[in-house]
């Protein structure tokens, strides 16, 4: 399958300040790639060297086969981007707005505006200046869904919206994907990414830490264990036991995912009454990177 | 496949048209305004001929008018109407382009053009166009007039 987006060690400063250090991605044809970092972590920047917005500094750069920079007209042919803050035409209407966008790639399907004008809940009559955040936003992405273009970037699409709004923005992904597009989704909201991404990159301090699919990314991490047990005993002696807190009979702890075996097996013996296993959430995983203090301290 | 720098302009052009459907008219009839308000006040003027005499003998005038060419009162007005309503033009003209560039740009709205399919040039292109094309427009109408 051919690669949509591949950057290797893609750099750009500004001035002295080292926005991206080295970015490695990958997105598959077909695939939504969640794209998740924190503020200043570099993710629109990259997003901005993808659409041949910023020139990069060094590395490599492929966006469907062609080079962003150079072939920026005829590449943004085949694709749809929706900005983080969407900043519309005060004296123009929303539907001028979709119009006009609409237009730039090509013809307009009309049923099909209908209908996502209709799933959105958007008044298309109203003049921009009186659209709240989340009513630009949904322009944004009336625009983006109305397109047949192959790839979608969406920069934080989900930032203003309400979560009936939100429910409708996961279905279209859904159908998108469906259809065979593939999906850039920079976010910061985890749970969203969790849902619809395939794979998962996340970005710190303008690398890329941790990439890959949500199971294998949990492979990396803990499972949190809640357990009842019969007989006292000590968990914390246990090899690749964490974070062990004791309440009358009910320990809760994780543990490395090599260790659950012999965990499990040394818990046999012991009488269990009950027993729970969380999988990481992605916002475990995500903040394993970020909330590592020696890390921040090397980094700063 | 190198794409083209304008692609898009014409689309843009018609944005833009739309965007200033009522700030262009306005700075493109003021000249005409200020050239016109200078006619019913030269002709207002039983002795105009002995005020623009008086007025040319100051060497500040001259300097920034230069001399009444022709001697009549079409001259009269266009030497003193002139300067004010090409100003008015520059100015609508240059706060257009500022509109359509600068402007965009502090706002984010390009961001929006710019990840479609249009030229690295046309956003620019597009505005010169709009604000040449007003000046003319602005230039003709007070001509004819």
């Amino acid at each position: 399958m051919m690669n949509v987006i591949e950057t290797r060690k893609l750099t750009k400063s500004y001035g002295k300040y080292e926005a991206l250090r080295g970015v490695d991605l990958t997105v598959k044809q077909g695939e939504v790639y969640g794209f998740i970092g924190p503020n200043g972590a570099g993710k629109s920047t990259t997003i901005r060297i993808l659409l041949g917005m910023l020139r990069k500094d060094a590395g490599e750069a492929k966006l469907l086969g062609g080079d962003p920079w150079q072939d920026a007209v005829a590449l943004h042919q085949r694709l749809v981007y929706i900005p983080g803050d969407v900043t519309l035409w005060p004296n123009l209407t929303g539907g001028e707005v979709i119009d006009f966008l609409g237009r730039l790639h090509g013809k307009i399907n009309s049923s099909r505006r209908k209908e996502l004008l209709g799933r959105f809940q958007l008044d298309p009559k109203k003049k921009c200046r009186s659209y709240s955040k989340g009513n630009r936003q949904k322009v944004a992405l009336v625009s983006a869904f109305l397109s047949d273009a192959e790839l979608l970037i969406l920069d934080e699409p989900t930032s203003g919206l309400d979560p009936l709004m939100e429910q409708v923005f996961q279905e279209c992904i859904f159908e998108v994907r469906k259809q065979g597009k593939t999906v850039f989704l920079s976010s910061h909201i985890l749970a969203e990414v969790e849902v619809l991404c395939d794979r998962v990159g996340i970005i710190r301090q303008g690398k890329i830490v941790e990439s890959g699919t949500l199971e294998e990314l949990r492979h990396l991490t803990r499972t949190t264990v809640t357990v009842e047990l019969d007989k006292p005993t000590n968990l914390k002696q246990l090899q690749g036991v964490h974070d062990v807190t004791q309440k009358d009979e009910k320990w809760r702890f994780s543990v490395d995912t090599n260790a659950v075996d012999a965990v499990m097996n040394a818990l046999a013996p012991m009488g269990i009454k009950s027993l729970i296993a969380e999988p990481p959430t992605l916002e475990e995983l995500f903040m394993r990177h970020y909330g590592d203090k020696h890390e921040g301290k090397e980094l700063n | 496949m190198k794409g083209n720098h304008f692609s898009g302009t014409g689309k843009l052009l018609k944005l833009y048209l739309r965007r200033d459907r009522i700030i262009l008219p306005i700075w493109i009839l003021l000249a005409l305004i200020v050239i016109n308000g200078q006619v019913s006040f030269v002709k207002a003027m039983p002795d105009w001929q002995v005020y623009i005499a008086e007025l040319s003998e100051s060497p500040l005038v001259t300097a920034l008018l230069g001399p009444v060419v022709p001697l009549n009162i079409e001259g009269a007005i266009l030497w003193r109407g002139l300067l004010q309503a090409s100003i008015t033009v520059m100015i609508g003209a240059a706060l257009t382009m500022i509109r359509h560039t600068r402007t965009e740009e502090i706002s984010g709205r390009n961001e929006l053009i710019l990840g479609r399919p249009v030229g690295k040039y046309a956003n620019l292109s597009a505005a010169l166009l709009l604000s040449c094309g007003g000046s003319l427009l602005a230039g003709l109408l007070t001509a004819v007039f």
